[in-house]
């Protein structure tokens, strides 16, 4: 259907959104099972992982820090310079299943995804960031909190 | 649902009896016709795909749908193959009903055929999950992760992270 879908004549609009909001919100809800259950800097989200982080760095150097992946600040990440930056390095994982999906993403990697800490943000992103979270240990503590 | 054959290009619309009484009856259910549907589908396990090409669409106000058309088996696995078969098929089928008017029997018969088809191929592709898996280019350990997180076998593991192209989350989402 997708193909052939038809937006000007699209029905039902209100059920499409929500069935969206399920699937960002059952996403968010399996990653953080896998947190739970494996230590985030042996956990392995895709088979690009190391691209993805690798370009991270080399687009935004400021990552390098990791205090700086530890709390995002979304005013950053959503300023027209911040999402100019961001589209650019999107586009470069375009082959990545769901790349431009609606995904949530935590603000602070110390915290489970609240209402006020979770930020909307496309699924590459939330894999760019998450995976750098993972590789400086800062989502281990999930593990140990059970 | 009734089926209607209409083969792809015809410009004659052969409305068999039963159908026509259907829609008669479903006409007095109230039901709106949604104009500008090209294509309904319905998926099933093993990736197989119910296609209805150019369906007549009604809707009730309470959400229901009445779809009619012909249903065609719309297997990813052999689209190809099918496309070719159908076409020669419709072919066929045009060529028919120019000779006789008794042709439209045809139809419950070729949806008989698709669905039997499509019943096999499912066998096969659970055969193949018994059997040896082939994990190559993929991780044990993400695969004992799956596993472990969604209780399936590792063969359905390994299928739905190759389908994901490695991508865990989505995997163990499509599996849970």
């Amino acid at each position: 259907m997708s193909s052939q879908f038809d937006a000007d004549n699209a029905d039902n609009l209100e059920e499409i959104e929500k069935q969206f909001a399920v699937k960002a919100v059952n996403q968010a809800e399996t990653y953080w099972g896998l947190l739970e259950k494996i230590p985030g800097s042996t956990l392995k989200l895709t088979k690009h992982d190391d691209d993805i982080f690798e370009s991270l760095l080399q687009d935004f150097p400021e990552f390098k820090e990791p205090a700086k992946v530890a709390e995002i600040r979304e005013s950053e990440m959503k300023s027209p310079e911040g999402k100019k930056r961001w589209r650019d390095f999107c586009e470069k994982f375009n082959e990545i299943e769901d790349y431009n999906f609606g995904t949530l993403l935590r603000t602070k990697s110390n915290e489970f995804y609240t209402q006020e800490g979770t930020i909307f943000a496309v699924r590459i992103q939330f894999y760019a960031i998450e995976i750098a979270r993972n590789r400086y240990g800062l989502n281990d503590w999930a593990v140990l909190k059970k | 649902m009734s089926i209607e054959e209409i083969p792809q290009g015809a410009d004659v619309n052969v409305i068999p009896k039963n159908e026509k009484k259907a829609r008669e009856l479903i006409k007095k259910l109230n039901l709106k016709q949604i104009k500008g549907i090209t294509r309904v589908t319905f998926k099933q396990r093993g990736n197989l795909i119910y296609a209805i090409d150019a369906p007549d669409v009604y809707r009730s106000a309470a959400g229901t749908y009445v779809v009619f058309g012909e249903a065609k088996v719309d297997d990813m696995n052999q689209r190809i193959a099918d496309a070719q078969a159908a076409q020669a098929a419709e072919t066929d089928a045009h060529a028919g009903h120019t000779h006789s008017h008794g042709e439209e029997d045809k139809s419950p018969e070729a949806i008989t055929a698709d669905l039997e088809k499509a019943s096999l191929t499912e066998k096969i592709e659970e055969e193949e999950e018994e059997g040896e898996v082939d994990e190559s280019g993929l991780d044990a350990k993400d695969i004992d992760i799956i596993v472990e997180q969604t209780q399936v076998s590792r063969a359905k593991a390994v299928k739905a992270l190759r389908k994901h192209d490695g991508d865990m989350v989505n995997a163990i989402m499509e599996l849970s």
